[in-house]
């Protein structure tokens, strides 16, 4: 499989501007990303794709990125539950997956 | 934007689509003081991550069209307030907000424009919900705005313009796209013939000219029998993208993300063949099954909603200067209908014109909107794709409806 990348052009659009590099920590390891891009797509071209776990234990990620699904659901810290997909990065920004608060069972799809 | 708690304006609008920030422009221009809120990080709706086919071979992004018309949202004067989610809405009129911790929570206004947009019907396939599956807005929003590609092999499931689309751009920025296919829709009944499936394609995709969908569509929409061409066409490779009008998608499989399809041919009888199934590895999968309105905020404001054939779902019943039932509450755009960019705009330009004439405000008068309506059907007529086939019908239909049902009123 092929771990996600980040494209300087885009084939039909020309370059992308991005904004300076940023660090901010998911599930307690450092994540490089741009500021201004979403939480969403800095941890999707960081190779994250699961952003929370259901309460059977699924794992979820971003499915329309565009804030109407709740799927990306992830706690930052001093924020709460936010979608990935409309928050973006800052500096120093404390994200961790949302999980069910009872606790999820193991797999047991 | 200010810290105050409550925010009071003449005009405010839900959305910052190409249809909210037309009206929002319109109004303001005659002197309405005007809001508009979305919820996204940046103004523009949708249109970022659309890749248009401009004249000739050029391609243009969304994103131009949404600097453009946030500039001249900007120009007018209007407030636009991005990061803040408008949860209630309540007649004459209170906004409810969720944003900025220091932003507004309420605003008032006197006349309020609805332009939410359209959002994406969900697909179920057994496995939708793995990480890497994605629906074409998802992946639309993943390439054309931030420019992430989400992996190197991707199925597309879901047979409309977006996953066209989507495919198109994957297969350009390089990932290896093994195929576009229906999805099995399960309980919801059988599948289209190869033939309907081709049919479909034909009057909704076969117009974005100049691309190689239209040319390839626009040659078979002038043909009569499909099922026979479908059957030759079915399985045919353009532009690196193979289209399998015989195949269906039926399961995603994987463990912390999606790892296989399992595709099957479509029997005689719209049903798949599940004995003849095989198993594809991909690490992305595009799936959507169409576009809806997204219209849960009208709920609370009392406006009467019709389901109309060709407008891709329930919508509010509303005249043509994009009144509905309740005095002061306007929309356009994808909340009235799925239809292209160009239309929701100049949409937007109709409702905010009326919503200004709604305040008798100086300016905003019946020529102005009758020119602004016609401009509308001027961009209907010309739009390159249709997300209904039947949707020039569909808003003739509307019209006569909102005849019968509001007779009197402008
Ligand atoms: C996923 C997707 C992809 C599309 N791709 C194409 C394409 O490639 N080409 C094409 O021509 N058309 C496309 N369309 C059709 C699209 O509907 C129009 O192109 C156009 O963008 C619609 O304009 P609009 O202003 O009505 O809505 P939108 O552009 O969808 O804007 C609506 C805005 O309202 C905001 N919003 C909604 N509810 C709330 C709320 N409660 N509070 C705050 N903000 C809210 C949303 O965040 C959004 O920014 C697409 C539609 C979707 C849904
Ligand atoms: S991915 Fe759907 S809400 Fe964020």
């Amino acid at each position: 499989m092929n771990q996600p990348i980040r494209l300087a052009e885009h084939p039909l659009l020309g370059p992308f501007e991005r904004g300076p590099e940023v660090e901010f920590s998911f599930e307690g390891t450092p994540v490089t990303a741009h500021a201004g891009e979403s939480l969403g797509a800095a941890l999707l071209a960081a190779g994250i794709r699961t952003l929370r776990v259901s309460r059977r234990g699924e794992p979820r990620g971003l499915y329309c990125a565009i804030g109407q699904c709740l799927e990306c659901r992830v706690v930052v810290e001093g924020a709460g539950m936010r979608r990935a997909c409309l928050t973006p990065v800052e500096a120093g920004m404390v994200v961790r997956r949302h999980r069910d608060p009872r606790g999820s069972r193991a797999h047991d799809r | 934007m200010t810290g105050d708690a409550r925010l009071d304006v003449d005009l405010a609008v839900v959305g910052a689509g190409p249809a909210g920030l037309a009206a929002a422009t319109a109004g303001a221009r005659l002197g309405l003081t005007t809001v508009v809120f979305d919820e996204g990080m940046q103004p523009g709706g949708r249109l970022p991550g659309q890749v248009h086919h401009g004249d000739g071979r050029r391609w243009h992004s969304g994103r131009d069209d949404a600097e453009r018309l946030t500039a001249a949202a900007g120009e007018a004067g209007v407030g636009i307030v991005t990061g803040t989610t408008v949860w209630g809405l309540e007649p004459a009129w209170d906004l409810f907000l969720d944003g900025a911790a220091d932003g507004p929570r309420f605003c008032g206004a006197r006349v309020v424009v609805l332009a939410t947009g359209a959002t994406e019907v969900p697909a179920p396939l057994p496995g939708w919900t793995l990480p890497g599956v994605m629906t074409p807005g998802g992946l639309q929003t993943m390439v054309n705005v931030h420019g992430v590609v989400p992996g190197g092999r991707a199925l597309v499931a879901g047979l409309g313009p977006l996953g066209l689309e989507v495919a198109q751009v994957l297969s350009a920025t390089g990932v290896d796209v093994v195929g576009v296919h229906a999805a099995w829709s399960g309980a919801l009944g059988a599948l289209p013939t190869p033939g309907g499936s081709l049919h479909e394609l034909a009057h909704t995709v076969g117009r974005a000219a100049p691309t190689w969908l239209a040319r390839w569509g626009s040659a078979i929409a002038r043909r009569r029998a499909l099922s026979t061409l479908a059957a030759r066409l079915a399985p045919c490779r353009i532009a690196g993208v193979e289209l399998r009008l015989d195949e269906v998608a039926l399961e995603l499989r994987g463990g912390d993300r999606v790892e296989s399809a399992v595709i099957a041919p479509i029997s005689g009888d719209g049903t798949p063949r599940r004995d003849a199934a095989r198993e594809v590895d991909v690490d992305v999968v595009c799936l959507g099954a169409g576009l809806q309105p997204l219209i849960e905020l009208t709920g609370s404001t009392g406006c009467g909603l019709i389901d109309v054939l060709g407008l891709s779902g329930p919508v509010p019943l509303h005249g043509d200067r994009q009144q509905t039932t309740v005095p002061g509450l306007y929309v356009a755009g994808g909340a009235t209908g799925v239809e292209g960019s160009a239309v929701c705009e100049r949409q937007g330009t109709v409702a905010g014109l009326a919503a200004a004439a709604y305040l008798r405000t100086p300016g905003a008068t019946a020529s102005a909107v009758a020119v602004a309506r016609d401009e509308l059907e001027r961009a209907r007529r010309a739009a390159p794709v249709r997300f209904d086939r039947h949707v020039i019908e569909g808003r003739r239909e509307m019209q006569r409806r909102w005849e019968g049902a509001c007779p009197t009123t402008m």
